[in-house]
């Protein structure tokens, strides 16, 4: 899973958010290393609900313009979570090896 | 806001989804850059909106049936105009028209696989509306075919000076096939082969429908030219003039030695027959019910009960 779709998911994990919201609580979460634009934001949503990782949860009309809240599924939550092991697993085995400078090492 | 330069870069989403989440794309990009202009939001809008488009050809699927017929007018213009059939083109044309044809093929394995229940009426309009008008336009090509194939065989083997050459080239200038077969007797052979290549379709269809989708997409495509090898074996014009594996006599035969040989000119007539094989392609799909669509914020296809 790429970072981006990582961050996507994990802004949607306390509630459903709009598609400005996730951008934002994406950039917020990643400590302003993952900056969506709104095409490539739109498209991995739309991926993300073709996946069933995702689904719409209500749409609302705010100063005349449409906005789509989006929920993540049981199955993204599966995905999150294999995504986070598979981290977790990485980081067992690099921060031995790196030693005590690891945790002043930003990737 | 100036929502005017999003506009532009949305052009490059298919028209369905812009007209549905086009306010919100464009919305969400103003919001992220406070209300102003970005180049990075539109670059972002063609990039991803071309990869959903070019996801998505079903709507532009006639495009496939359009480019190799405007190759088969422009090559009925050289045979009209006597003209070089090699102009470089020429060639990219029937590049691009090759390159159509299993973009249709794809589409048709899918529906079979969809919707098998419309197999004998879509195979009965592949003979009729398909087949069959190659046999006519082979007929009416008969004297075109036989100049030009003349002349793309000295293009081939330009120093085959052997006796068996010179008989059936003088044969071909005299008009006359070595074996005298006639016009009716070779539009008759012709239009057995279609017959039996529309049987052996049908029955393919018919065994493909029973498989998994997938398998079914990847059996009728591959059928679907193994029994275009079938027709090239059993077409008399290619026999009779004993050209070997030079097809160039025989419409369909034509265009299947055209797929193979793609990189050696050809005769302008087998031009005209991937136009006449994109055409009868059209005509099956469409026979079909069209392309599968695909819906929205999903994968899956429609199924028969959804487009219905």
């Amino acid at each position: 899973m790429r970072e981006p779709t990582y961050f996507l998911l994990l802004s949607l994990t306390q509630q459903p958010l709009h598609g400005y919201a996730i951008a934002q609580r994406a950039t917020e979460l990643s400590d302003g290393r993952v900056k969506l634009s709104a095409g490539t934001l739109y498209g991995a949503l739309d991926r993300l609900v073709a996946s069933q990782d995702l689904c719409v949860d209500r749409e609302e009309v705010v100063q005349g313009r449409k906005r789509r809240y989006y929920r993540i599924t049981t199955k993204g939550l599966g995905q999150l979570a294999e995504a986070t092991q598979q981290l977790r697993a990485t980081l067992s085995v690099a921060e031995p090896l790196i030693g005590p400078g690891f945790s002043g090492v930003r990737p | 806001m100036n929502r005017a330069p999003y506009r532009f870069s949305m052009l490059a989403y298919p028209p369905d989804y812009r007209a549905e989440y086009g306010g919100e794309l464009v919305g969400t990009a103003l919001d992220l850059n406070h209300g102003v202009w970005s180049a990075r939001q539109s670059i972002g809008f063609l990039w991803e909106g071309t990869r959903m488009s070019a996801r998505r050809p079903r709507r532009y699927w006639p495009l496939a049936v359009i480019a190799p017929l405007a190759y088969s007018l422009a090559q009925v213009n050289v045979l009209i105009s006597r003209g070089d059939p090699d102009r470089p083109e020429l060639v990219a044309g029937k590049s691009l028209a090759v390159l159509c044809l299993p973009i249709l093929v794809y589409l048709i394995a899918e529906r079979v696989a969809e919707r098998p229940s419309r197999w004998r009426t879509a195979a009965i309009v592949w003979v009729t509306a398909g087949f069959s008008s190659v046999a006519v336009v082979s007929s009416l090509a008969l004297k075109i075919s036989q100049a030009s194939s003349n002349a793309a065989y000295w293009r081939l083997w330009p120093t085959d000076e052997s006796e068996r050459a010179r008989i059936h080239l003088s044969s071909v200038d005299a008009g006359h096939f070595d074996d005298g077969w006639g016009v009716g007797q070779i539009v008759g052979r012709e239009l057995v082969a279609v017959i039996v290549i529309a049987l052996l379709s049908s029955l393919v269809l018919r065994v493909a429908a029973g498989l998994s989708p997938s398998i079914a997409a990847a059996v009728v495509p591959t059928t679907i030219f193994l029994l275009l090898a079938v027709y090239v074996a059993i077409t008399p014009w290619a026999f009779v003039m004993d050209y070997d594996f030079f097809v160039g006599d025989s419409i369909l035969g034509a265009t299947f030695g055209d797929l193979l040989l793609l990189p050696v000119p050809m005769d302008p007539v087998s031009g005209v027959a991937l136009g006449v094989a994109a055409t009868s392609m059209g005509g099956l799909l469409l026979a079909w019910g069209g392309p599968i669509p695909i819906r929205h914020g999903t994968r899956r296809r429609l199924s028969p009960v959804d487009t219905a």
